[in-house]
């Protein structure tokens, strides 16, 4: 697969009260980015351990967001 | 071995078009295909608009009808709409924690709006994630609670006081915890309200004497809370009430302690007698010894700068109330006013700015990267529409100071678990949706303790307070939400990792057993223990690790 | 110094102080932990561990204090046999909160030999409860320095054909002195499948460092015991020393101040220079 084509896959975990909102808000006022994300709802983001992360970066994952 | 009904997983998962919000966007035909080959999927259904009442009576119908024990619904965002669907399931027979949202508008249709194929197949993505978590849900139960129907309020100033009456009023039984002697706050020391034109004695000797006619209120004058233990529905305080403890047990706690109005030290050589604030002008028109006729009022005096960056917002109508009140006194005397600018907002304010002008008021604006100079007899400011320097002779200077955090601001707030700001004011949970309200349930806050406001907001906000606090006393009992942490005793070997990292004070070492405790009423859910423990003794209902990992592992799969 | 060792037991035994010792004996040949309750056992093949080479006889004693400590059933004290690796696990452990109430352990502190504590590249190869032997300096182990000389992808391919041959033993977990949940992450099927062989690459042995973070104490047992000979105290190093740079947490120092994962906001040792 040349450059070009690498399509990142990443994992976004979105604490509701901020991040989960905001990820809300960037669909409200129709802002638009690639859709190389897939959120993961938490209650806050302490939720989300080393375990998660290195699950996901198992997985395949090309990027871990925390946002919280 | 056939598995028994309960034990097999039956997921119905519900496709909402959003009218043409997502199906505009997204291919739905494809998304209800792709749903119907997941696993433990047993029944999809597309719908127009999943919350409308049509929407909702279908899944309702179909748990029995399907037999379902999970429901997914791809639709808005769960911020918004999970509750309501929560209680979709519940009305169909279903724990309401059987259920998950997946997101496929907000976080999909919406921000993917040109990019059908790659959008459809994150929809598909996060459709299998929600399916893949309803897989690990288990039911969970909200724990009921008794309460207290009582309230304390503390602070017996203009907005303490009415959301002490208003309580009353509403039946409430109300402690009024006042730490000076007398009701009244910051009102006490004020000559006169403007526009209503009345002395605020008017206002305070009517406040008190229908709180103390009132058989619902206690008032606890000279008396300071030095203790708050418990939660929502079931605090104890604990105060000193004329150096005798007591205690009481409310269900819900407002703080309404009010601001104090910054002395300004070291400010254009303030010293009381030749330069004052306005507080001290006001004690001096009570006390009829104002016979200045040169009068200066200098604008944001000690706030808008380096120090505090806040604008008090009511001492630009104190200024402009206190320079009619001299004018209408005796006429002859000169009043300048060197503002920056002058916020009189609302009709009758604007009115009064006006009046003001007519009555020969003079308002000079100043740039505060050169601000007037006060010499003892004369102040000296630069004059931005002139280009120099004009010399204004004074034999009365007042600043317009701000009002300022009350000293015991940080101590309650410690007490009570709730957050102040960078300026001691109090923070409410959120400035528009929970403006009275802290982020801990069961605490709320009105007045100057919030932040400075005049008198009608201060009455309002101590109305509002009430009326958020009767929310709560009003109920037969409380409930909690189903996801809250939880320690298995089994596991546990009492690291005290858990305790030290939870934000809400939730978890308990239980010495004679060596394990750490949830407080599930206390616990907000944030999963904090989960993530520190390294057993995997704490875990988080409804978003536990293998709900999590579940989730990760779809994420990728496709 | 075996001699000295025996002697300040036994006058630990006689006084009532402890009710019994764990130490070392040798039992045809083997050395093994044993806890010694009378005068008798102890002239009986009471050891230090000492065979082939000095000290190379080994064993996690604070972690077996844990669970003499978990299973007992009155609150009577014991002495134990300590070189400086032991105290720092008992340190960390006390930390927390596994060792029950201070005094349950008298600590009976030897120094290591000069070839043990060059053979681990010790840090710290004595006590500060400290009885018999003589001190020798310390030995620098610089393993985390030189796998950070290699750019990020020979690193991980470094790592990955390390992790490669693990046989999925759980010697690293087991022997270690400071790993004492109940239940292991590292056999929750939800995170690690079980079952597999070499296990997730390198989920598996990166789990375990971050279990190590704040914790390690640097004792080297896990890599003298890996069948795979894969370098793991050089991963657990490095992990602890990352919690020593970000939060100027050292561990194994003696203390009741939490590790730092296990404290809420900011650290007074998180200065803004590491920001």
């Amino acid at each position: 697969m040349s450059e070009s084509q690498f399509e990142p896959k990443i994992v976004g975990f979105l604490c509701n009260w901020c991040a989960y909102a905001g990820a809300d808000l960037a669909g409200v006022s129709r802002l638009q980015y690639p859709p190389n994300l897939r959120t993961i709802r938490t209650l806050c983001s302490a939720t989300v351990g080393p375990h998660q992360i290195l699950k996901a970066f198992q997985k395949g994952a090309d990027g871990v967001f925390v946002g919280g | 071995m056939k598995n028994s009904a309960k034990d097999v997983i039956r997921i119905g998962v519900f496709i909402c078009d959003c009218g043409s919000n997502i199906a505009g966007y997204l291919e739905m035909k494809e998304l209800v295909e792709y749903a119907k080959t997941l696993p433990n999927v047993a029944f999809v259904q597309e719908n127009l608009y999943t919350c409308s009442e049509g929407g909702i009576n279908e899944i309702k119908v179909a748990i029995p009808r399907e037999n379902l024990n999970r429901v997914v619904v791809a639709s808005c965002t769960p911020r918004t709409h999970e509750p309501l669907f929560m209680s979709a399931c519940e009305e169909g027979g279903l724990n309401p924690y059987l259920f998950e949202m997946a997101n496929i508008r907000d976080q999909c249709s919406w921000v993917h709006m040109r990019e059908r194929e790659a959008g459809t197949e994150r929809a598909k993505v996060q459709i299998a994630m929600a399916v893949a978590k309803a897989a690990k849900l288990r039911e969970l139960s909200r724990i009921q609670l008794s309460l207290s129907h009582r309230a304390m309020v503390i602070g017996g100033g203009v907005a303490g006081m009415s959301s002490a009456l208003a309580l009353g009023n509403m039946g409430y039984e109300v402690d009024l915890v006042e730490k000076k002697g007398r009701l009244g706050g910051i009102l006490n020391e004020l000559n006169m309200i403007l526009p209503s034109n009345e002395p605020p004695e008017n206002l305070v000797n009517s406040l008190v004497s229908r709180l103390q006619d009132h058989s619902k209120i206690a008032i606890h004058t000279e008396s300071v809370v030095t203790k708050t233990e418990g939660y929502v529905g079931n605090f104890v305080a604990t105060f000193q009430e004329k150096g005798v403890e007591q205690k009481i047990k409310c269900g819900a706690v407002i703080v309404a302690i009010g601001a104090q109005s910054l002395k300004p030290e070291g400010l254009f050589n303030y010293d009381g007698q030749k330069v004052i604030t306005h507080l001290e002008l006001e004690s001096q028109f009570k006390a009829g010894t104002v016979n200045a006729k040169n009068v200066a009022i200098i604008q944001c005096v000690g706030s808008r700068c380096k120090e505090r960056r806040y604008c008090s917002r009511i001492c630009c109508m104190t200024a402009v109330k206190n320079a009619i009140l001299l004018k209408e006194a005796s006429p002859e005397t000169k009043i300048t006013i060197f503002y920056r600018d002058m916020q009189m907002y609302g009709v009758e304010n604007e009115e009064l700015f006006r009046k003001s002008k007519k009555l020969g008021v003079r308002y000079v604006t100043y740039d505060p990267e050169r601000p007037p100079t006060f010499d003892g007899d004369s102040v000296s400011v630069y004059h931005l529409r002139m280009g120099r320097d004009i010399v204004t002779p004074v034999d009365l200077l007042v600043l317009s100071t701000p009002l300022i955090a009350q000293d015991d601001a940080s101590e309650i707030s410690t007490m009570l678990k709730v957050p102040i700001n960078e300026n001691g004011f109090f923070l409410e949970g959120h400035v528009k949706l929970k403006p009275l309200d802290f982020a801990t349930d069961g605490v709320y806050l009105c007045g100057n303790a919030r932040f400075p406001s005049t008198i009608r907001e201060a009455i309002s906000q101590g109305l509002g307070a009430a009326s958020r606090a009767a929310g709560i006393l009003s109920k037969e009992a409380l409930f909690t939400s189903g996801i809250v942490a939880d320690i298995n005793p089994d596991t546990c070997c009492g690291c005290l990792g858990c305790v030290q990292v939870c934000p809400y004070g939730a978890i308990n070492f239980i010495e004679n057993r060596g394990v750490c405790q949830v407080n599930k009423v206390l616990c907000k859910g944030c999963g904090g223990c989960a993530a520190t423990c390294p057993s995997g003794s704490a875990r988080l209902d409804g978003f536990s690790n293998q709900q999590l990992y579940a989730q990760i592992e779809q994420a990728m799969a496709v | 110094m075996i001699e000295k060792v025996k002697e300040h037991v036994k006058s630990l035994m006689a006084s009532g102080k402890i009710s019994g010792f764990l130490g070392l004996k040798n039992e045809n040949g083997v050395v093994i932990p044993f806890l010694f309750q009378t005068e008798e056992e102890l002239e009986n093949g009471f050891s230090l561990g000492d065979t082939e080479t000095p000290g190379a006889a080994r064993y996690p004693m604070a972690k077996l204090a844990l669970h003499l400590i978990q299973n007992s059933t009155d609150d009577s004290p014991y002495g134990i046999l300590v070189r400086g690796c032991d105290e720092r696990a008992l340190n960390e452990l006390s930390r927390w909160n596994q060792l029950g109430s201070p005094g349950r352990l008298v600590k009976v502190g030897i120094a290591c030999q000069e070839e043990l504590a060059k053979n681990h590249e010790c840090r710290k190869p004595f006590p500060d409860e400290f009885v018999a032997g003589e001190k020798v300096s310390p030995e620098a182990n610089n393993s985390v320095q030189e796998v950070l000389t290699k750019d990020l992808d020979s690193r991980l391919a470094y790592w990955s054909a390390e992790f490669d041959r693990c046989i999925k033993c759980y010697g690293c977990r087991d022997i270690c002195p400071v790993c004492f949940c109940n239940v292991c992450t590292l056999e929750e099927d939800a995170l690690i499948k079980t079952g597999d062989l070499p296990p997730e690459n390198p989920m598996f042995h990166l789990t375990r460092a971050i279990h190590m973070a704040g914790r390690c104490i640097d004792c080297n047992l896990c890599t003298e015991v890996c069948p795979a000979h894969i370098p793991l105290r050089t991963l657990y190093k490095r992990v602890a020393e990352i919690i020593t740079d970000e939060f100027g947490y050292i561990t194994g120092e003696p203390g009741e101040g939490k590790s730092p994962l296990n404290i809420l906001g900011p650290d007074p040792g998180h200065t803004a220079a590491n920001d």
